[in-house]
């Protein structure tokens, strides 16, 4: 009797250590208050559709929405007043000018919008009017895959990439390399850079006033903050604890932790970080119940001290932030009306 | 003491036919979403693994951006 009790008392101890499953943590930062913000929905007349919008920049009452898995165009234009829809770029297509993909948005100073096409390896200078023609740079063939971008000044682009060697690269107008900065932040060894970079895949933003470029990882929880007028790591949040977790399949990396950041901005006072934290084990066995976006933008003062975190009503996956106006745009692709809005106390 | 350990064993016998049951379910409604959905895979096939559904995770094996790796 005590054999039979002894061999089921270790079969439902085997049981329920087996099914214990791991849990993506995302209590890895602490932050000193937490403030909860309501979003206003900015409604979108019936002219355009968007699919997954994940990237919106607003300049002088513009608004830039880019889908990245759109039918036909992948940026749009809207009255930011009327949310009027003005005009759409970048047309999906395998012509020379048009588009296999687009990553981000960015703005220069004269209001020139530029993008970059991964799938073609492109960083283009977008016409406002479609008749005019694009500016194209072809990014060195040394780059594999870059999937962000940012602009250093008028003539240098500052670019992440899968070939992992290095944490960015710096291209010319003509797409050169110019050269190399910093590491990934791992501490794994054994690993293909490739491999890592996949892993490390991060999404990036510069402030040129400053100098100062944050990088915040998609698989995990880690924030990276350099200083490239001096050429120094300023502070990296999170490189133990919310390293990125993967397996390499076969020479791929297969993220199994978190959906970590999907937007970053550097602003003049903070440094503010979109984080989902929802665990890829979660998105797997629940797909349809899953919701896109994250609740939450962590905010960090510009030596990567968490300051605060806000507690969104929505989830979102892009946003645009105006540290002047107290402003944030975001767009939540679970909704039919994705641009919302939302305000925020200035301090 | 016998009843004792009779009651336990019950006990512990009916606890793993619940997370048998429980977990077969769990696996059951998985089969049937990826079923359900046999073509939101997302072309991301490779002799390595598949990328499901389409949204913003870059799938190791091909171009696009889907939801999540395998």
């Amino acid at each position: 009797m005590k054999r039979i009790f002894a061999v089921v008392l270790l079969m439902g101890l085997g049981f329920t250590v087996t099914s214990c499953r791991t849990v993506a943590s995302a209590e890895v930062m602490v932050f000193p208050e937490t403030i909860s913000l309501q979003g206003k929905e900015k409604t979108i007349g019936d002219s355009v559709y968007l699919r997954y919008p994940f990237r919106v920049r607003l300049q002088d009452d513009v608004l830039y929405v880019m889908d990245i898995h759109t039918a036909a165009y992948y940026i749009h234009l809207f009255d930011y007043k009327t949310m009027q829809h003005k005009g759409s770029l970048a047309h999906r297509g395998e012509a020379p000018q048009e588009f296999l993909s687009t990553e981000n948005i960015r703005i220069d100073e004269q209001g020139d919008v530029w993008t970059l096409d991964a799938n073609k390896s492109k960083i283009v200078h977008l016409m406002k009017e479609e008749v005019e023609q694009s500016r194209q740079i072809n990014l060195d063939k040394d780059l594999i895959r870059t999937l962000d971008f940012d602009r250093l000044n008028d003539s240098v682009f500052i670019v992440p990439d899968y070939t992992g060697q290095h944490r960015i690269t710096f291209v010319n107008a003509q797409g050169d390399i110019l050269k190399h900065a910093f590491q990934i932040p791992t501490f794994t060894e054994k690993q293909s850079t490739v491999v890592l970079a996949q892993a490390w895949r991060s999404f990036i933003s510069y402030n040129p006033q400053l100098g100062i470029l944050g990088m915040a990882t998609q698989l995990g929880q880690v924030l990276e903050i350099y200083d490239l007028k001096q050429d120094t790591v300023i502070k990296i949040i999170g490189q133990e604890t919310g390293a990125p977790q993967f397996v390499n399949r076969g020479g791929y990396a297969v993220p199994t932790g978190i959906m970590g950041y999907s937007d970053i901005h550097v602003g003049q006072k903070y440094i503010y970080a979109l984080f989902w934290g929802s665990s890829f084990e979660a998105i797997r066995k629940r797909p349809d119940d899953h919701k896109e976006g994250g609740r939450f933008v962590h905010v960090f003062d510009l030596q990567g001290n968490p300051v605060r975190q806000y507690q969104l009503d929505r989830h979102l996956t892009g946003f645009h932030i105006d540290e002047e106006q107290g402003m944030m745009i975001g767009l939540d692709v679970n909704s039919n009306q994705p641009v919302v809005e939302y305000v925020f106390n200035l301090d | 003491m016998k009843k004792y350990l009779m009651l336990l064993t019950c006990c512990v016998a009916i606890g793993i036919a619940m997370n048998v049951s429980l977990q077969f379910r769990i696996d059951s409604d998985k089969s049937e979403i990826t079923l359900g959905n046999i073509e939101a895979l997302a072309q991301g096939e490779s002799g390595s693994g598949n990328c499901w559904f389409r949204a913003s995770v870059d799938c190791p094996y091909s171009s696009i951006k889907v939801l999540y790796v395998e």
